[in-house]
């Protein structure tokens, strides 16, 4: 059981200023995702982790020991690469051996972890196939059991479902979520996928432009984004600009609490399902647009422009609602769902 | 086997007539001893040329060791050097990479000759002259180009994932080229030794001038006869060459493939 450190680390490839003070920490057993847009820096960040690329500045802490100097090998932060990367002439299970033997532990002792893990992977049948004779789910089977059997300190994983289809992906994101619980190992995974993020970890961290914009639970960096770059990153929402004054936020669609920030202008941040479209209660508004989805309908609603509200334009918002039965141009009522709206700069 | 349509089976073996036809002469001119010019094949046929290249010259068999000692020892020279050469361009970022590039190339743009000149007198002065290894040492000079051409290539094909693997896996320098890095590039030394071989059993000017007639080759016995004009005792040199050339290819590649598990190389 090992706990992970990154402090204030800086890492550039020539002008490119790739990753951008970045600290992050991971307590013992703990799963983490690390999610942000495509070409943020989530690969350098785990290869600065295991040892593979040196950072300009900052530190990295397995376990509590600084291993800034330590080579990648003695690092034991063990990444299973977006690609897989078997190695290609040796069988399944010479692959899962490959780390276990250069640890010079005993063949018997060998062939007893490589059997348990392969049974633990439910690959058995295929101890003796080459990589090229696997399907992708059983590759990336193979690609954890090779990391696993080792008993890493950190496992990192690189978007390890990106390469799978989309049935197979919610079985294997599964099956990591169990495995990783069942082994107890720290497990760093990285990913531009939100909902996998959402979805396999305890607490996301949010990289965008080089920065460690927010690190929370998947839960507040749904609902409570620190700004508005999250926010969108994570999802559609409305904002209704408004005024902080004494910890309250007011704006047109009612009063909200804004205990965090100082006063000034501020927005309130609305996902689309975190409004209520009805024929009776709330705002009356118009309906403009209504584009069906199957399981929900996004309607686009219009409230008219009312000084006494203090709404100087008519506020143009979206909802997502299970009732399809609302048609463009009919009247309807809105209101804010029960404990939504966060309050954000 | 995949199923092909005829007409590419039948242009498939055209093919082959055309370019085994060279060689297929080659092979009828070392047994003709009569064969004037309106025939369609020769009158008289008889194996005199086989006797005078093996009975008569003494030096033959010393030839044809020589040749395929120094071609080996050539392709080993080569790749020692091609393999972290290509490693290093394909793999790190330095400073002038794309001069040392070019540069790699300079042996094959530049006249032989005026290549050997240059050398030729450092040669002499360090008494390298009339050596094999002085001649293999001119000789991996122009093998070079080929090997560490083949070897970026592959080494940039092969890329730096599988080892960056092996690494947080918890492997050393060594158990990662030998283990992960060697069986993956196999294929490319194979290619790269096989071309140097090859320039090396080739060379003519090289083998001349710094071998200065103490080192012979098969290539510096041909010569002569073609400039005497007997090309049927020529060409029987020259299968002699490539038969010998390719049953130590054969043999090479059988004992690699013993080891590495790969696709075929030399031989289809
Ligand atoms: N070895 C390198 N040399 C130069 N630039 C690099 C190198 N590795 C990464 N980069 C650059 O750093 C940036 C971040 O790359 P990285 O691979 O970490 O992104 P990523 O977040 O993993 O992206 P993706 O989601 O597409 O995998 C990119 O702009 C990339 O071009
Ligand atoms: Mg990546």
């Amino acid at each position: 059981m090992t706990s992970m450190h990154v402090e204030n680390v800086n890492k550039s490839f020539g002008n490119n200023h790739v990753l951008k003070n970045i600290s992050l920490s991971v307590q013992s057993g703990e799963f983490v995702s690390v999610l942000g847009p495509s070409g943020c820096g989530k690969t350098t960040l785990l290869k600065l982790i295991a040892g593979l690329e040196m950072q300009d500045s900052g530190h990295v802490y397995i376990g509590g020991a600084c291993c800034d100097n330590v080579p990648a090998r003695k690092r034991g932060a063990v990444i299973v690469f977006q690609d897989f990367a078997l190695f290609p002439h040796m069988t399944v299970k010479q692959n899962i051996d490959f780390g276990l033997a250069v640890k010079k532990i005993s063949r018997s002792e060998r062939e007893r972890k490589i059997m348990a893990m392969l049974d633990v992977m439910q690959i058995s049948d295929k101890a003796e196939f080459y990589p090229r004779a696997l399907s992708g789910g059983q590759k990336q089977r193979v690609a954890l059991a090779r990391a696993c059997v080792l008993e890493p300190r950190v496992l990192l994983l690189d978007e390890p479902f990106s390469n799978l289809d989309p049935g197979l992906r919610d079985d294997m994101r599964e099956f990591v979520s169990k495995l990783q619980r069942e082994l107890g190992i720290t497990t760093i995974l990285v990913t531009h996928d939100k909902e996998e993020a959402f979805m396999l970890s305890g607490r996301v961290a949010v990289i965008i432009d080089g920065c460690l914009q927010q690190y929370d639970t998947p839960e507040n960096i749904y609902k409570k984004p620190h700004t508005v770059l999250v926010s969108d990153f994570i999802g559609e929402a409305n904002y209704i600009s408004g005024m902080i004054s004494n910890y309250h936020f007011s704006c047109a669609l009612g009063d909200f609490d804004a205990a965090e920030l100082v006063d000034g202008e501020a927005k309130l941040m609305l996902r689309y399902d975190q409004l209520i479209i009805s024929n009776s209660k709330g705002m009356p508004c118009r309906i403009i647009s209504k584009v069906y989805k199957g399981n929900v309908t996004t309607y686009r609603v219009e409230i008219e422009k009312s000084e006494t509200l203090g709404l100087p334009e008519a506020l143009t918002l979206k909802i997502n609602s299970s009732d399809s039965s609302f048609e463009p141009g009919h009247k309807a009522f809105i209101r804010v769902a029960d404990r939504a709206g966060h309050v954000l700069r | 086997m995949r199923k092909k349509q005829p007409i590419y089976n039948a242009l498939f073996y055209v093919f082959v007539a055309i370019s085994c036809a060279p060689l297929i002469m080659l092979v009828v001119l070392t047994f003709s001893t009569f064969w004037p010019y309106p025939s369609l094949l020769p009158e008289v046929v008889s194996l005199d040329y086989y006797a005078h290249v093996f009975i008569e010259n003494r030096q033959t068999l010393m030839a044809v060791v020589t040749s395929i000692l120094l071609a080996f020892f050539v392709a080993f020279v080569t790749l020692i050097i091609a393999i972290p050469a290509g490693k290093a361009i394909a793999c790190y970022s330095f400073k002038g990479k794309g001069f040392v590039k070019m540069l790699v190339l300079v042996p094959l743009i530049v006249p032989s000759v005026a290549v050997i000149m240059g050398i030729h007198v450092t040669m002499i002065r360090i008494g390298l002259t009339g050596t094999f290894f002085g001649v293999a040492l001119i000789q991996t000079l122009f093998a070079m180009p080929y090997a560490i051409r083949i070897m970026t290539n592959v080494f940039e094909i092969v890329g730096k994932g599988l080892e960056q693997q092996a690494s947080v896996l918890g492997a050393g320098t060594a158990t990662i080229f030998i283990k992960v890095t060697l069986p993956r590039i196999m294929p490319g030394i194979l290619s790269a030794g096989v071309l140097s071989f090859t320039v090396s059993i080739a060379q003519y000017i090289t083998t001349f001038i710094i071998g200065g007639g103490r080192i012979i080759t098969v290539t510096m016995l041909i010569i002569p006869h073609i400039q005497s004009r007997e090309h049927h005792i020529a060409a029987v040199y020259s299968i002699l060459l490539i038969v010998s050339a390719m049953i130590s290819l054969y043999l090479t590649e059988k004992i690699v493939r013993r080891y590495y598990d790969m696709d075929n190389v030399v031989y289809v």
